[in-house]
């Protein structure tokens, strides 16, 4: 009892839920598209063409974005592993 | 039938200033583009109707010959009662530098199609480089490109053998007279044969004009949505750069309070 930190167990829970969180949007947003995608023979040729349309984005075109999202998520690991050095 | 005879579509023969200048933007610039000018939305209706006039004029004053030497000389398909419009296409989409086996007039039409100033008394290599400079820098690279591929896939498939086949126009049409028709087929089935090819004509290039028009449209449609598409990827790009970026920020706090706290 003595080393119990109530803001680590926030911290934690907070982890979790909003993990779950995310992941059961996306989820339950892929599911959603892909049935409207198969409801008739018309949404079903929009879906291929949706698909297609994906298929063709030219990623290399956003560099800059994913750059700057690389040099963030690395920073955001670094302070994280700063945190368990200064807490060890 | 007149209407059909000067038709702006791909398709079809010569337009006439009066139909083209009842067209709307987007297919004005298709139109232009597919006659060598570098037309652009942006440029309003006003420039775009004046520089499709001027290639019209320009197309009407250069001899008919040269546009022909041109298009043998890049050994494209065409008829040889091919209209100067449907010659100026084709000269459109031909990028090659290399003018050997072109007539001087040829040499100087082609210049001018490319919106290069070019004249009769000057000489071929002067016209030449005036074309070399004026040549944006993405059309040079991909011209090299292309020949280093060309030059690539010719030595697989011919093993370094040159194909010097003489060039030959396409067939023309045969029209079949009247009097030849009536005499195989009796008058009232020579006239009706007649009438109905010309009606099969008109319906088909109607047909034509309308598909290359549906075709631009689903072109556009689909521009517009892969912009839309890239925006919408753009968009939740950012969304995740600041959500990283908060993060970032909130762990810099959690550092400073952790190394600031009493122990």
């Amino acid at each position: 009892m003595a080393d119990f930190d109530l803001f680590v167990v926030f911290r934690r829970l907070l982890t979790l839920v909003c993990t779950v969180y995310a992941v059961a949007c996306t989820l339950r947003s892929l599911w959603g598209w892909l049935m409207y995608f198969q409801t008739n023979r018309h949404t079903q040729v929009l879906g291929r063409y949706a698909t297609v349309l994906l298929l063709r984005t030219r990623w290399r075109q956003f560099w800059s974005e994913w750059l700057q999202i690389g040099i963030l998520t690395l920073l955001l690991g670094a302070v994280v592993w700063l945190h368990h050095l200064v807490e060890p | 039938m007149a209407e059909s005879q000067h038709n702006p579509t791909p398709s079809g023969g010569e337009a006439s200033p009066t139909v083209f200048e009842d067209l709307p933007v987007d297919e004005l610039v298709h139109y232009g583009n597919e006659l060598g000018l570098h037309l652009k939305s942006s440029m309003g209706r006003e420039e775009l109707l004046r520089r499709l006039r001027e290639r019209h004029a320009l197309l009407r004053e250069l001899p008919r010959e040269a546009l022909l030497d041109i298009v043998v000389w890049a050994r494209r398909p065409v008829r040889r009662s091919a209209t100067p419009e449907e010659l100026a296409r084709e000269i459109a989409r031909i990028r090659s530098m290399d003018i050997r086996g072109l007539s001087h007039r040829g040499v100087v039409a082609l210049a001018r199609l490319r919106g290069v100033p070019a004249h009769d008394t000057e000489p071929d290599e002067l016209i030449v480089a005036r074309m070399r400079s004026a040549e944006p820098l993405s059309h040079r690279i991909e011209r090299l490109r292309r020949r280093c591929i060309g030059s690539l896939v010719s030595r697989l498939v011919n093993g370094g053998v040159q194909e010097d086949e003489r060039y030959r126009f396409l067939p023309e049409d045969r029209e079949t007279s009247l009097k030849r028709q009536i005499a195989e087929e009796g008058l009232v089935g020579g006239i009706a044969r007649k009438l109905r090819g010309a009606a099969d004509d008109y319906v088909r290039e109607k047909l034509d004009e309308i598909e290359s028009r549906i075709d631009r449209k689903l072109d556009e449609i689909d521009r517009r949505l892969a912009e839309w598409r890239d925006r919408e990827i753009a968009n939740r790009l950012r969304i995740i750069k600041m959500t990283l970026a908060a993060s970032v920020l909130v762990a810099l706090i959690s550092l400073g309070y952790s190394l600031i706290r009493p122990r």
